[in-house]
């Protein structure tokens, strides 16, 4: 019986189409029980692999397909040894592609089947390889009667093999498509060599005995070889730490001293409560042998102050007196088994973010600390989505980018569609494109190669450590960022029983950090007598300001909820306590949205009650299924599921790679549930419930981790909202702009202060109700002169304008970088911008023996429109007048101003907007809609456009910044909104409006002159 | 002393006309002719049906592509607008011998001396445009003045079909003006510090220019230049130049493609074109362009050289330079062939019949046909293919 032992999945980089689940699916088809996955130079899915074969029921074997510039191989794994050779010999493969495989199997030989067509290699491997792990192979395309000859000579054994590519021959021109993508070629340019031909494609047995009738032996030897490897993969051992009984009582001791002693600083004294949860975690912690895992994390953490521990730790007491987490699991009900539960078996994970600007060092101190030979990142592995496979394809059918954009732009960049074809002939976003022939066509092979595998990158913060040496357990490779990073993605790592640590940036961190930085310089008397000098003693939580700047939702800048939806959100509430603000920052996912209005309603009073006494634990959210969590319990509960199967369905739910696991599962829950008594209706609304989780959820110790963080930077925005938003500008972050961040601060009655040679700093800062425009935001100017500008003023401020000439040597175009960002008129307050542009022109333009140039004889204020390009030109956003200020005195008074809009609910009104941000949605229909977020010189303002104005105006979005709209006024739980009716540019419109205006005078000018 | 006049014509948004001339469908579609088709690219010269679209002169690439998909973008096709201009040069001839040709559609004319012949200079201004109205149905503008700076600069910024700049007036006329219309100001340098000090108006360079010193500092090596340009000075001569003489043939395919066969038959057919030209002038070329023009606006192009006088040769070599040109994945919308620096050659009897001499043999009797019944009445089936419309 014949069994595949030569097949490349996706994950072959541009060469397979495959996916997993066909291929398993066509072997059960054929009723093949064993299958090899051979994917070209990598194991990149493996672990998926062997978990769809394991619930298929199908023996998978761990293979490699190497192929090099000079020879070709197939490798399977005999034993686990085997299995680490392999590791070793493909991470050799990446280090070096011209080396000869011959050579690197010579050393790591042993545990392996190696299967050669080509006579020279084969000869090599005969030297080291015994003929009982050698053969060759006989695969499509090969006379079988020169590869009998060539087994005759050798005296080795033939194998035969699909060598399989593709589904069907009807794929073959997929294939061709994949080379033409990755070798940046037209289909036309494609030669006939360099990719397979078609008859690489999924045989059962009667066709391979077809293709090959006379090696009925070489078929047979599949199966036989097939039984010789190894197909039990388990990989629930957790692979750290490794230690010995000494060590391993050493680090228990080590973590008990170190947790009691963050005890004693958390808590002051230990109570009973806190004694006996420490006691319970620590003993699950030490019998599993977690305990030198918590002391890597802290030792990881301790590099810096401001951290926050995310994920299920924070449900940990040990995790939050080691400092990292900052929740207290116990003043906020947080399980810790849904960190460490006695029966799981897999690695707990612990995430830290840390500050984004000190994330690198901290990793450079894990390399350092543990070795290259045991360290290395997590990769991300990019597939071709939607979005690029269009774009791929229809350049190698020579469309144009403007084609090409017109499809992609209206594509998200998470789209998971496959159906694009008819998805895109008919959906209304893309009604205006010119669909032809050959874009029909191009969308058509699209839908092939989509989740085709491209190229593995860097995550942006996983980290794996391993005890010994890292390539016995995976392959690893060189990232072109310099990393080293493993094969496998996160949640391949994960369940491969690796240690891994998210070491992640945050910016919030970064903007809590720099502001109570700058607030202690600002109000500190003493470090010591300071309150707000410490990020761990900040007590946000029930403090009424903070809670007023969220009740009002006037959270821009205020970390994980400043979203305009998330916004929205907390002023329709109106409470804004910690547990609720949990409950928000979990129930604000896409699937979720009815949910969240069914919860505003009961937060308002509407009477509710959980949907059966079974389901107590959804009391805590308003009945509502919020947390991921209450999906485990859930499925416990009502379909009698076990520990591990419950979490299990949660992870299908949150994992994209298990979703087609979903229907499986659905029928499992119902299916439990109902032999258990609940009604079918009862089944499906919580089903319904469990259904929202997809692709995006939390665990409740994450969103109280986050809740946390939230609290801290709205206290500090609340309080000190200079420090804090010239924090959030100068980290880059947020959800919005920096010019948005700046009128914000405008609202908060805030200066902004044009950038001063004397007072600005790299950064922006604020103090006392003001902030300080930062030299990083002048165009232009670059960090070497900022640098030499910093460095002397150590000496001393400037005092006038040739004093600063005098002082600093810089280049002209610096100069005139500071010039036009207006630096110098603090000293040089009696000279106009051009006296001031002229005399440093004239000195930096002078070679040698320069002399300060006296007076201008350009005579000539500039006006306010000079003082607008010029901030554009030099900050890319103004910063004296709002833009559209500009356009006010020239408008009809019917225009509003958005501070109004409250007094016109209900009514049609036209408002100027300019633009903030937006956010694509769909309606129930699947008809695409759009939130927008505009303000004016007063205030900002959301806007929604549905479908029909969507469809008519969502164009304009692309490209357009200043709006004039018509909207009526609507109002929610106490929060107006302004339904779009009709948009336009603003600047078209005003400049239609001339025209009109021109010609109807034209036209009265005529009519005089008759 | 005679007077010195300079004339300076102007055609505008010359090479839009001509575009919509060669390729019909445009006429009712948004065209724009952009600078580059990279994102930095602009817009030189836009339809109505374009500004419609909310398109403007000067706006970027990137912005066009973001805010109009239905423009044609079409790259500034030289060898075209040189086919018009030196058109006209020859027409404008006619009214002095000293004629300059300048930029696509401007010209200058050196009426020294021909008051006599001419009449009054404006009049003779207005007999220009109406010349080059009945000969092209093209219209132009006329600026006059002592010198060819001011001349042009008065096309540039005047909107009236004559306007004249009496001598001696050239400062006062040039003071409210933008100072880019000064060829000294459109050097990096220059614009960029003349940006920097918020100098909006000629004027002000002229008041800097009463220190001296401070403005050599500022201006360096176009101190100068830049001087004598604000007062309206310019001794430069009118110059005729000498047109270079050339063949150009050009393609618009009837379908967007890069399917390889259609462009092959398109590159013979171009080929076979140029070659019949060349034996009708019984001239060999030493150079021959070939440009590949894209559907979003790039162009490729390669020089080489036609060996024979035959179809063969001309088909081979320019085979080789479109497969060396048309590196791109884009469709392609327009192939040109420009062939010119010609060298004659001679028929000489074979005597050992060479293959050369037999493809020539064979190249002549087809002309026969194509001579009689037109170029295109000897085709072969894959051209036929190509050619037909879509």
């Amino acid at each position: 019986m014949f069994v595949h032992l030569n097949i490349h999945s996706v994950y072959s980089a541009m060469k397979g189409l495959l996916s997993l689940t066909d291929m398993i699916g066509l072997a059960r088809s054929h009723s093949m029980n064993t299958l090899a996955l051979t994917d070209v130079n990598g194991i990149w899915g493996f672990i998926r692999f062997v978990q769809q074969c394991n619930s298929s029921d199908i023996q998978p074997i761990a293979g490699v397909n190497l192929i090099t510039d000079k020879q070709e191989v197939v490798i399977l794994v005999e034993n686990q040894s085997g299995y680490e050779n392999l590791c070793r010999i493909i991470s050799h493969i990446h280090d070096d592609h011209t080396q000869k495989i011959s050579d690197i199997i010579r050393k790591y030989s042993s545990g392996l089947f190696v299967l050669s067509y080509d006579a020279l290699t084969l000869k090599e491997l005969q030297r080291s390889i015994p003929n009982t792990h050698l053969f060759i192979e006989l695969r499509p395309g090969m006379e079988e009667s020169v590869i009998q000859k060539l087994a005759k000579d050798l005296k080795l054994e033939i194998v035969a093999t699909g060598d399989v590519y593709f589904k069907s021959k009807r794929d073959h021109i997929s294939h061709k498509i994949l080379y033409a993508i990755d070798h940046n070629l037209t289909l036309e340019k494609v030669g006939p060599l360099g990719y397979k031909s078609d008859q690489h494609w999924f045989r059962n047995e009667e066709e391979m005995v077809k293709l090959f009738p006379n090696s009925l032996g070489a078929l047979n030897n599949s199966r036989y070889l097939s039984d010789r490897c190894k197909t039990d993969w388990s990989f629930i051992n957790t692979i750290f730490p490794g230690l010995s009984l000494k060590d391993t009582y050493r680090s228990n001791r080590k973590l008990k001293n170190k947790v009691f002693e963050g005890a004693k600083k958390r808590y002051g004294n230990i109570n009973g409560d806190v004694r006996s949860r420490i006691e319970y975690e620590l003993n699950i912690i030490t019998q599993k042998g977690f305990a030198p895992y918590f002391l890597i994390v802290q030792d990881i953490v301790n590099q810096t102050r401001a951290t926050i521990g995310r994920g299920s730790a924070a449900a940990s007491i040990v995790s939050y007196c080691l400092f990292i987490t900052q929740v207290d699991p116990l003043k906020y009900t947080l399980q810790f088994e849904r960190f460490i539960h006695p029966e799981r078996k897999d690695m707990p994970d612990i995430d830290v973010d840390f500050p984004w600007d000190e994330r690198d060092d901290i990793l450079d101190y894990v390399f350092r600390k543990y070795g290259k030979e045991r360290t290395a990142m997590v990769s991300s592995q990019v597939f071709l989505k939607p979005r690029s496979a269009i774009r791929e394809v229809g350049k190698v059918y020579g469309l144009s980018n403007e084609e090409i954009k017109s499809i992609t732009n209206r594509i998200g960049w998470y789209t998971s569609r496959r159906d694009l074809k008819n998805w895109i002939s008919n959906d209304q976003r893309f009604s205006n494109v010119n669909l032809d022939d050959m874009v029909l066509k191009v969308l058509k092979e699209s839908e092939k190669v989509v989740g085709a595998f491209r190229h593995s990158s860097v995550h942006p913060g996983g980290v794996v450590i391993v005890p010994d040496e890292i390539r016995r357990y995976i392959p690893v490779l060189q990232a072109p960022k310099g990393v080293q990073i493993v094969e496998w993605e996160k949640d391949q790592v994960e369940d491969s029983g690796l240690l891994k640590i998210d070491l992640l940036g945050n910016r919030s961190l970064s903007v809590v950090r720099d502001a109570i930085r700058r607030i202690n310089l600002n109000y500190g008397d003493g470090a010591s007598q300071n309150k707000y000098l410490d990020y761990h003693q900040i007590h946000a939580v029930g403090d009424h300001k903070t809670e007023k700047i969220m009740k009002a939702g006037k959270t821009m800048g205020v970390f994980y909820i400043e979203s305009p939806a998330t916004r929205q959100l907390l002023a329709k509430a109106g409470v804004v306590d910690f547990e609720h603000v949990v409950i928000y920052s979990s129930i604000i996912r896409p699937a979720a949205n009815r949910y969240t209005n069914l919860m505003l309603s009961r937060i308002h009073g509407e009477k509710w009650d959980v949907i059966h006494p079974d389901m107590g634990f959804l009391k805590e959210s308003y009945g509502i299924m919020v947390y991921e969590e209450q999906v485990s319990m859930a499925a416990m509960t009502m379909a009698g599921l076990g520990y591990a199967e419950a979490e299990t369905l949660r992870k299908t739910m949150s994992r994209d790679s298990m979703k087609h696991l979903i229907p499986t599962w659905k029928q499992k829950f119902t299916n439990g549930a109902h032999r258990r008594g609940y009604s079918l209706d009862m089944i499906h609304n919580i089903w319904d419930m469990i259904v929202s989780f997809v692709g995006y959820s939390f665990c409740k110790p994450h969103s109280a981790s986050y809740a946390m963080l939230s609290f801290t930077c709205a206290y500090l925005k609340a309080h000190f909202p200079a420090e804090f938003l010239a924090a959030v500008i100068s980290n880059q972050g947020g959800y919005y702009s920096s010019y948005a961040y700046m009128s914000e601060a405008r609202r908060f009655g805030i200066k902004i202060l044009h950038p001063d040679i004397n007072d600005s700093v790299y950064n922006w800062y604020g103090k006392n109700n003001e902030i300080q425009v930062g030299f990083m935001s002048i165009k232009r100017l670059r960090q070497k002169a900022i640098g030499l500008i910093l460095d002397e003023r150590k000496a001393g401020a400037f005092d006038s304008l040739d004093d600063f000439l005098f002082r600093v040597e810089l280049d002209l175009a610096d100069a005139m970088a500071l010039t036009n960002a207006g630096c110098f008129k603090s000293i040089a307050p009696d000279l106009t911008h051009q006296d001031i542009a002229y005399k440093v022109a004239g000195f930096y333009l002078q070679n040698e023996s320069r002399r300060s140039f006296d007076s201008t004889p350009l005579k000539r204020s500039p006006i306010s429109h000079d003082t607008y390009r010029l901030e554009l030109d030099t900050f890319g956003f103004p910063i004296s007048i709002h833009p559209l200020a500009r356009y006010r005195p020239i408008l009809s008074k019917r225009i509003i101003y958005a501070k109004d809009i409250p007094h016109f609910f209900g009514q049609s009104i036209y408002l100027i907007g300019l633009y903030i941000t937006r956010k694509e949605s769909m309606t129930r229909r699947s008809d695409p809609m759009e939130f927008l977020t505009l303000e004016d010189e007063t205030d900002i303002y959301e806007c929604v456009l549905f479908p029909n104005v969507f469809k008519e105006f969502g164009d304009l979005l692309h490209w357009e910044t200043l709006f004039i709209i018509r909207g009526t006024v609507e109002e929610s739980f106490g929060v107006y909104s302004v339904t779009i009716e009709k948009m336009g540019s603003l600047q078209q419109w005003l400049h239609k409006l001339d025209q009109d205006r021109s010609q109807s005078s034209y036209a009265l000018n005529s009519k005089m002159a008759l | 002393m005679t007077k010195k006049d300079v004339l300076h014509i102007r055609l505008k948004n010359i090479e839009l006309q001509m575009e919509r001339m060669m390729d019909p469908d445009l006429k009712t579609r948004p065209v724009a002719i952009i600078s580059s088709p990279h994102h930095n690219g602009s817009i030189i010269f836009l339809s109505p049906e374009a500004e419609e679209e909310g398109l403007s002169r000067g706006m970027k690439v990137s912005v066009i592509r973001k805010m109009s998909n239905c423009t044609q973008l079409l790259p500034y096709n030289r060898s075209l607008y040189d086919r018009i201009h030196s058109y006209i040069y020859r027409a404008l001839s006619s009214f002095t011998p000293i004629v300059e040709p300048q930029d696509i559609g401007e010209f200058f004319l050196d009426m020294h001396g021909m008051r006599a012949i001419n009449g009054h200079i404006k009049n003779t201004g207005l007999s220009v445009i109406n010349h080059i109205k009945y000969q092209t149905n093209l219209s132009s503008i006329v600026g006059i003045s002592v010198n060819k700076l001011v001349s042009r600069i008065v096309t540039a910024v005047i909107q009236e079909p004559i306007h004249q700049v009496k001598s001696g007036e050239e400062a006062q006329f040039l003071s409210p003006l933008k100072p880019l219309v000064l060829p000294t100001v459109r050097e990096k340098s220059v614009h960029r510090l003349l940006r920097f000090l918020l100098v909006k108006h000629i004027s002000q360079i002229q008041s800097m220019t009463t220190v001296p010193d401070d403005f050599r500092t500022l201006f360096g090596v176009h101190a100068s230049a830049l001087y004598k340009e604000c007062q309206g000075h310019d001794t430069s001569l009118v110059r005729p130049f000498h047109l270079r003489d050339h063949i150009l043939e050009q393609t618009i395919l009837p379908e967007d493609t890069n399917d390889e066969n259609t462009l092959y038959a398109v590159i013979k057919d171009l080929s076979e074109r140029v070659a019949f030209k060349l034996r009708q002038r019984k001239q060999i070329a030493d150079k021959i362009r070939l440009e590949v023009h894209y559907t979003d606006g790039y162009k490729k192009q390669r020089i080489g050289k036609i060996k024979g006088a035959d179809d063969l040769s001309a088909i081979t070599e320019c085979k080789k330079l479109f497969k060396k040109a048309n590196e791109r994945r884009n469709r392609v919308r327009t192939i040109l062939v420009d062939v010119w620096d010609f060298q004659p050659y001679v028929v000489q009897e074979d005597l050992f019949s060479h293959i050369e001499q037999q493809n020539l043999s064979l190249s002549i009797a087809i002309d026969k046909i194509r001579s009689k019944y037109g170029v295109h009445s000897l085709q072969t089936a894959n051209v036929y293919q190509a050619l037909r419309p879509a």
